[in-house]
């Protein structure tokens, strides 16, 4: 499994657990939470959570004009790289 | 002085034909509901309009009652309201949670700057409180000694600085280090928020105050919280406050004059 598709899992797995209705749909990289029903709250957790089990660091300002779930993993592995090479 | 009316309406979803709700939004309304992609997400906005409608129809004058209401998209993103076509009469806020729909209206008064700030949550099992994203470590401090009192804190806190947030009017890309939690107290559900950086611009205070509530909706419980940025001695968090134990299904809080108007 590449980077991009690790991530994409960890996330992923992630709306299963904490976006209602999510378990067992189909999730694509060019959907987005909302297209989910996922609210606020939800994002965040979601998040929050991948960031964590992930162990990176993105800061909010880089996730505020995330669009997709592909923009969200292209921002996670963006910062992965970062972290790795300081 | 005159008191700047304000009036709060919460609302359950008690299922209604989404057919039969439509025909009471404008034309332009219809087409910003219809313009969401998923069947939950359309309701809950229309539902909301339609409480917004409520709540405006509250503050205006008795000759301005009859007007045509819209709640359209403003520059921000937010909820811009228009009274017979006319922006910046009435300010207002909305929010939305599964079955529970909000909103906040207020008179706009060119000599005092104010606004108001709504939020909801259904409430759930959570690890929010926790999130190093969502809160400072400041802020995950007073969550924690919170926890004392309820599991609830983490969303309880996060329905705060949501309603902050909204209170502020902020723009889009700004996000949730616009305020901090200096204080939660979910005893009485008083919450303190100050603004940071780009929240110092837009608010009329250094403080922001926040009030929560838990509220019984169709589907469970709701934690509730009224944020406001600016005004003087009177405070709609604190007529909030009175009444925040009892249950509903619907209430139209006429705060300016202290009068709670049930409605099923």
């Amino acid at each position: 499994m590449t980077p991009h598709e690790q991530i994409f899992a960890v996330i992923k797995q992630n709306m299963q657990i904490i976006i209602p209705g999510t378990e067992g749909k189909e999730i694509l990289e060019t959907n987005s939470m909302r297209d989910f029903d996922a609210d606020s709250l939800h994002i965040v957790e979601v998040v929050s959570r991948s960031m964590k089990q992930l162990r990176i660091k993105v800061p909010r300002a880089r996730l505020l004009l995330v669009k997709n779930l592909h923009e969200l993993v292209d921002v996670f592995e963006e910062f992965a790289v970062k972290q790795a090479v300081a | 002085m005159a008191k700047r009316r304000t009036s709060l309406v919460i609302m359950g979803d008690a299922g209604t034909p989404i057919t039969a709700l439509l025909p009471r939004l404008s034309c332009a309304e219809q087409e910003l509901v219809g313009s969401i992609s998923t069947e939950c997400q359309r309701r809950q906005s229309l539902l909301a309009r339609l409480v917004a409608h409520s709540a405006i129809r509250n503050v205006l004058p008795a000759s301005l009652r009859d007007s045509t209401i819209e709640i359209l998209k403003g520059s921000n993103d937010g909820p811009l309201a228009l009274v017979n076509g006319q922006a910046g009469v009435i300010g207002i806020s909305l929010s939305h949670s599964s079955r529970l729909v909000a909103a906040v209206a207020w008179q706009v008064e060119e000599s005092e700057s104010y606004s108001a700030g709504v939020d909801v949550e259904r409430l759930r099992n959570s690890d929010i409180g926790d999130s190093a994203y969502a809160f400072s470590r400041r802020e995950r401090r007073l969550i924690r000694a919170a926890a004392q009192v309820t599991a609830w804190s983490g969303i309880a806190a996060w329905v705060a600085k949501e309603a902050a947030w909204k209170a502020l009017c902020p723009e889009p890309e700004s996000g949730l280090d616009t305020v901090e939690i200096q204080a939660l107290d979910l005893r009485s559900g008083d919450v303190t928020l100050k603004p940071l950086a780009t929240g110092r611009k837009l608010c009329q205070a250094e403080i922001i105050r926040a009030h929560l509530s838990i509220r019984k909706g169709p589907d469970g419980l709701y934690i509730l919280g009224l944020a406001e940025n600016g005004g003087n001695t009177f405070s709609f968090c604190d007529a909030v406050c009175a009444t925040s134990n009892a249950q509903y299904i619907r209430r139209t809080f006429d705060l300016s004059e202290r009068r709670i108007n049930y409605e099923t």
